[in-house]
């Protein structure tokens, strides 16, 4: 990868990145950082990445270094405890979208990542498999489950309204 | 237990559906010679028997269930065909179900709204930190930054120079029309001695008007020294015609002021050209070096744009990262952000609502 490429892999990837992490862990300064970290990595291994290749280890890098960061931090990536909203509750939201954000941010760690691999940057399982080191039905597994919990979690918000 | 009064019951029941051991039957027997009023409730025991009738249950599909009516298999199949990753058959199979079960379509658009789409607003800001230049490039990186300082510096001084202008131009317009009137009066006062002279050689023949003439010598180094002196002390009519040079001046000096503006772009072109020429040396020496040259430093893809963000990257550094710029996907400057702890402001620029 020449140096020009490089730079047009900041171009062309830096923004996507930065939403795939940002959405991932919803804290800027170290989403900001990861990024940093992740085109720092891409530029010491410069020579060994071809400009096809760039993309996929951007996002390769930056989630293990999310999945690192969250280990660090002790947070459980996989916990199924997830809540969904009072059936009662007051509907304080404009639209869709705000309902669906919420429930994202409820989703585990590593469900969330998995979506937004394949919703923000379409990756198919197998690429998302190769990503993340899951095998592909994990993936299959994680975005299945991920998708009935924010269907329950916008129905339930739904019935109210 | 032998039968009696009290247990007799069971052992009826036995005896009706079979069940009394044999062992007993002999027992039982001679119970019921005992007993005749028992052996009578016996025989009305013996014609009561229920036979079922013929009935159906008429709804009988509604109770029938499919693969689909369980939660999992719909949620599965609803997931997979949101995927893309449902089979021919099974998808043909889950649109009859729907097609069937119209109430079920109201799951399966909650499906659909799950499917998350990314918010474009959210961009990485700090891109000029991810930037890397080879060597070459590094130098033609700060040629170009001092290039676009220069250009900002000019700008600015442009900006700057025209309020108070008017000021200076004042102040060049009695510049020049010093200059220039002196030269002229300086032509007219050689002019002036040539006719004095003349007049003087006739004055020293005739004798008689030599002192008119030692007065009209003595003024004449006087308009050498001040303008303004000759104008007050002579009313003459070559001083009115020194008077009209002057009102006629400060139009032509307008003139003069507005070149000057013109001057200073080319101040900032010539900053240009020395990257050029750099190039153009390297044209002579061979020209193959010359694209090699121009590939690793890339000057064949200087822009405009790239010279706009060298000059706003050493901005950037210089202000500590308080004053930083967005770019769009395509490298293009879209926003200009300043923000310190007393101001901050962010100007869109015009390639975000050209390219939007």
């Amino acid at each position: 990868m020449t140096v020009s490429e490089y730079n047009q892999s900041v171009d062309l990837f830096s923004d996507r990145v930065y939403r795939f992490v940002l959405k991932s862990i919803r804290d800027i300064h170290k989403a900001e950082d990861i990024v940093q970290d992740s085109y720092e990595k891409l530029w010491k291994n410069a020579e060994n990445v071809s400009f096809e290749k760039v993309k996929p280890y951007l996002f390769t890098t930056a989630y293990h270094t999310m999945i690192d960061l969250i280990r660090k931090e002790k947070k459980s990536l996989y916990s199924e405890d997830l809540k969904l909203p009072d059936e009662g509750r007051e509907n304080n939201y404009s639209d869709l979208g705000e309902i669906l954000k919420e429930a994202v941010d409820r989703l585990p760690e590593i469900q969330r990542m998995v979506l937004l691999l394949r919703d923000y940057e379409g990756y198919s399982y197998e690429e998302i498999g190769e990503l993340t080191n899951l095998n592909e039905s994990q993936v299959k597994v994680y975005i299945y489950r991920a998708r009935v919990f924010l269907k329950k979690y916008i129905g339930n918000i739904e019935m109210v309204v | 237990m032998k039968i009696n009064r009290n247990n007799y019951e069971a052992w009826f029941i036995d005896y009706l559906e079979g069940n009394l051991d044999e062992t007993r039957v002999d027992d039982f027997i001679e119970f019921l010679q005992q007993n005749p009023d028992l052996k009578e409730e016996l025989s009305l025991f013996e014609t009561v028997s229920a036979t079922p009738e013929e009935m159906t249950f008429s709804k009988k599909e509604k109770l029938y269930k499919e693969k689909y009516d369980a939660e999992k298999e719909f949620e599965y199949a609803a997931v997979a065909r949101l995927e893309g990753d449902i089979s021919p058959e099974e998808n043909i199979e889950f649109e009859r179900y729907l097609s069937v079960h119209p109430e079920k379509q109201k799951v399966v658009g909650l499906f659909e709204k799950t499917k998350l789409q990314p918010d474009k607003s959210v961009v990485f800001s700090k891109k000029n930190k991810l930037y890397h230049y080879s060597a070459g490039r590094t130098i033609l990186l700060w040629t170009s930054r001092v290039a676009a300082v220069l250009v900002v510096a000019v700008a600015i001084y442009t900006f700057i120079d025209r309020s108070p202008g008017r000021l200076n131009f004042i102040n060049q317009v009695a510049v020049v029309e010093n200059e220039s009137p002196k030269k002229e009066i300086a032509r007219e006062v050689k002019e002036v001695p040539v006719k004095k002279e003349k007049k003087e050689v006739p004055e020293g023949k005739e004798t008689t008007p030599v002192k008119p003439a030692a007065k009209k010598a003595e003024p004449k180094p006087e308009p050498a020294k001040s303008l303004r002196e000759n104008s007050k002390g002579r009313l003459g009519s070559d001083d009115l015609a020194l008077l009209q040079i002057r009102e006629e001046a400060p139009a032509e000096l307008e003139k003069v002021a507005a070149s000057l503006l013109v001057e200073q772009p080319e101040v900032a072109l010539a900053v240009m050209n020395i990257a050029y020429t750099e190039q153009q040396e390297t044209v002579y020496e061979e020209r193959l070096l010359a694209d090699v040259v121009r590939e690793k430093t890339g000057i064949g893809n200087l822009s405009v744009n790239k010279i706009k963000k060298a000059g706003l990257s050493l901005v950037s550094s210089l202000s500590n990262d308080k004053f930083n710029y967005e770019t769009n996907e395509e490298g293009e400057i879209t926003e200009i952000n300043y923000d310190s702890r007393l101001l901050a402001f962010s100007i869109p620029t015009k390639n975000e609502g050209a390219g939007e």
